[in-house]
């Protein structure tokens, strides 16, 4: 009965995701948005300022992972973004991923998710950009589990008496696992902090380095490890990132993932 | 499931870690950090107007729109080249942002700037400065793309060019440049007598010329549109146009030229539209001139800065004034780099002459009416790029309290961040009493796609009838 119920949930997030798509309409606007880090394109790290008041965005990547279990994955991630409201930004994430370990492979959908990211201020000499995010996660279709919400605090600032541009960034999600699930070895806190920084590289590309440290909710190690990666605006409409990183559980065993993305001011 | 007091403790946490960050937040930004400059601001950045002629302009006209991207990067560049560069090593930055500038222009970027990304330093010290920038250069790439899309009827692209204006004004009030032409706005930014005046275009001169390139280029790819209308006509006007660029960078305007002097018609279909690119242009230099001045602290820049953004943005009644200025070449060809845009007269100097009359009245020592000889030739040194001969150094104030030395100032106007209400409103009153009887600038037609005729260099008509032939392709 969960189950069905749980299925349902997840159609209806599936559902919304391909209306949202839908309904934008179709022709895009001058942006540069190479700048503007976004979580996971290509790289963990973020940055703490919103899209423009009622911009709107898709988003897409594709990234590979080779997790601490010794499991290939491949994760499909649209993703919308909607600049609401004035200094802050929604977006919807729909992930899809394929699983494979040894002969066994499964499709599933992600965790689901839906956060509301405001920025405070715009970093001034001395003072950083802070922005804080409040979200919920539904539960995927391979682990279950619930509706987690979920807690993001960001800072970043430029490093001042330059022209470079160059920023430093600190990331740190809190997630609650709403319902735990103790003889499973499920975690009541999940929580990712990322140290990065990212510098323009030439008139349209950017750099990006970060570090990061993710404690899952599940019974997994948690993991540490790097990422390196570039962002390139190819027209005034769309941006792409590349990037990989590679690091260690902390039971010491391998973990890595490349990523491919795109991010399109379209419509 | 989990026990009722486990949630609270969860929403518990979660509060005091959200209420953690917005205290410190809040402490950092009320606290005036010793020797650092600690201002608060919000980002307040609205998304573009959304449109099917958005990039059109990129798409249709690749090459000039790349241009305007590296005339971008350079007033970004120019900016941090001010702030961490000390103004005794002018000669040597002037030498090298120049060069920069000329070889970006030769090689220029895909894609656009904003501000931020290469004059970071600024953006961080003065961050409504960007945005009154970013903004405008917007709504030119708004612009620009309405009159580049052949899907909008040639009829239409006034209504459109109207949407964009509204939108422009509309979504960033307070921070937008204002509709009004600068005869207006110069009058209420009340810059002149400021002790960073002209310090850019004098100290810099290279720099100050190319932007005068880059405030001659804007126009007169508006007007190659306007003569050649949405047919193929218009990639010749546009490609010929541009092409002239190697010529006027290598014989540089000597002045910043204005909307009704280079795009008449663009001006006469949009006024509005006509005037925010003037204000805009007149802020990059204004920007400039408070950078490169040493006297001032960081916050006290901040503090001009920002009154001089909101003096040039848009007041109540400025729509009602958008028609009030001179076209006097209303025929011209942009395509024809013509003898009267290189000189350092024109409108520009003619507004400048005109406040310098409007103030003298309260500043001379003698209270005479008339602007002695001695200061008209020092204001026309002082707005002639570079250091001429003749020339007393410093900004304008400076070389007229060397010829003048006991003119009457008000102290308090001299202070970052302040103006002088009562110059201000003696200039408005000069300025109303000598455009009570000139004519509103008239319309155009847009009737009919216009047909491109060759080019009529040396044929520009001034308002006064002074030249003979009329440039061919005019719009009726």
């Amino acid at each position: 009965m969960k189950g069905r119920v749980q299925r349902r949930i997840q159609r209806a997030w599936i559902l919304l995701a391909i209306a949202a798509c839908a309904s934008w309409p179709a022709r895009s606007v001058f942006a540069v948005d190479h700048t503007n880090l976004e979580e996971g394109l290509p790289a963990e790290v973020t940055d703490a300022y919103p899209l423009e008041y009622l911009g709107r965005e898709v988003q897409g990547r594709i990234q590979y992972r080779y997790t601490a279990s010794a499991e290939h994955e491949l994760w499909l991630e649209p993703r919308f973004e909607f600049g609401f409201p004035r200094n802050g930004q929604v977006s919807l994430k729909v992930p899809l991923f394929a699983s494979f370990a040894g002969d066994d492979s499964e499709i599933n959908l992600g965790r689901t998710s839906i956060e509301l990211m405001y920025n405070f201020n715009q970093e001034t000499l001395s003072i950083p950009a802070l922005a804080l995010a409040a979200g919920v996660e539904a539960p995927d279709t391979r682990d279950g589990g619930s509706f987690d919400p979920f807690g993001r605090a960001i800072l970043t600032k430029m490093i001042p008496g330059s022209s470079l541009w160059h920023r430093v960034h600190l990331n740190a999600l809190l997630q609650f696992n709403v319902a735990q699930d103790e003889e499973e070895g499920e975690r009541e806190l999940r929580y990712v902090l990322v140290v990065g920084y990212d510098v323009r590289l030439g008139t349209t590309v950017t750099g990006v380095i970060d570090a990061v440290r993710e404690r899952p909710l599940l019974d997994e190690p948690p993991g540490n490890y790097g990422e390196l990666g570039v962002r390139l605006q190819l027209t005034p409409l769309i941006a792409l990132a590349f990037g990989g990183g590679a690091g260690a559980s902390d039971e010491g065993r391998f973990i890595a993932r490349a990523t491919t993305a795109f991010q399109w001011f379209a419509f | 499931m989990p026990s009722t007091p486990k949630r609270s403790c969860q929403l518990v946490s979660l509060m005091v870690v959200l209420g953690s960050a917005i205290a410190v937040l809040t402490a950092v930004a009320t606290t005036n950090l010793s020797g650092c400059s600690a201002h608060f601001e919000q980002r307040n950045m609205p998304a573009a107007l959304r449109r099917g002629y958005n990039t059109a302009f990129f798409d249709r006209h690749a090459r000039p729109y790349r241009a305007q991207a590296s005339i971008h990067i350079a007033h970004a560049v120019q900016h941090d080249y001010l702030l961490l560069t000390p103004l005794a090593d002018h000669a040597r930055v002037d030498a090298e942002s120049d060069a920069r500038y000329l070889s970006d222009f030769e090689n220029p970027p895909r894609i656009g700037p904003e501000m931020m990304t290469f004059g970071p330093h600024t953006g961080q010290a003065a961050w409504r400065v960007y945005q009154a920038i970013d903004w405008t250069h917007e709504h030119h790439d708004q612009t620009y793309d309405i009159l580049a899309d052949a899907g909008i009827p040639w009829p239409e692209k006034a209504r459109a060019t109207r949407d964009s204006v509204e939108w422009y004004l509309e979504r960033l009030r307070g921070t937008a440049r204002s509709p009004a032409p600068l005869d207006v706005t110069m009058r209420r930014a009340g810059t002149m007598m400021k002790p960073y005046f002209t310090l850019f275009r004098n100290q810099y001169p290279r720099s100050s010329t190319f932007f005068f390139f880059a405030h001659w280029w804007h126009p007169v790819i508006y007007e190659a549109m306007m003569i050649a209308g949405n047919d193929l006509e218009q990639d010749e006007a546009v490609a010929v146009t541009h092409a002239t660029s190697n010529q006027v960078l290598r014989d540089r305007p000597q002045r910043m030229l204005l909307s009704r002097e280079l795009m008449p018609r663009y001006a006469r279909m949009s006024p509005e539209s006509a005037n925010i690119f003037d204000n805009l242009h007149m802020l990059h230099g204004i920007v400039y001139d408070i950078l490169a001045y040493e006297g001032w602290s960081i916050d006290d820049k901040r503090a001009e800065l920002y009154r001089v953004v909101d003096a040039m943005s848009e007041k109540p009644g400025d729509r009602e004034l958008v028609r009030r200025f001179p076209e006097p070449f209303p025929t011209m060809d942009p395509r024809c780099y013509e003898p009267w845009m290189r000189g350092m007269d024109g409108e520009m100097s003619r507004i400048m002459r005109e406040m310098l009359e409007e103030m003298w009245p309260m500043m001379s020592p003698d209270g005479s009416r008339e602007v002695p000889a001695a200061v008209a030739e020092q204001a026309r040194l002082k707005l002639t790029p570079g250091q001429q001969p003749g020339e007393h150094p410093g900004s304008f104030h400076d070389a007229l309290m060397r010829i003048v030395p006991n003119m009457k100032m008000a102290p308090e106007s001299m202070r970052p961040g302040a103006g002088d209400a009562h110059m201000t409103k003696m200039m408005l009153e000069g300025w109303r009493s000598r455009t009570a009887n000139m004519p509103s600038v008239p319309g155009i037609s847009m009737a009919e796609d216009p047909k491109l005729a060759g080019p009529a260099c040396g044929g520009s008509a001034s308002i006064d009838g002074t030249s003979g032939d009329v440039a061919k392709g005019e719009t009726r």
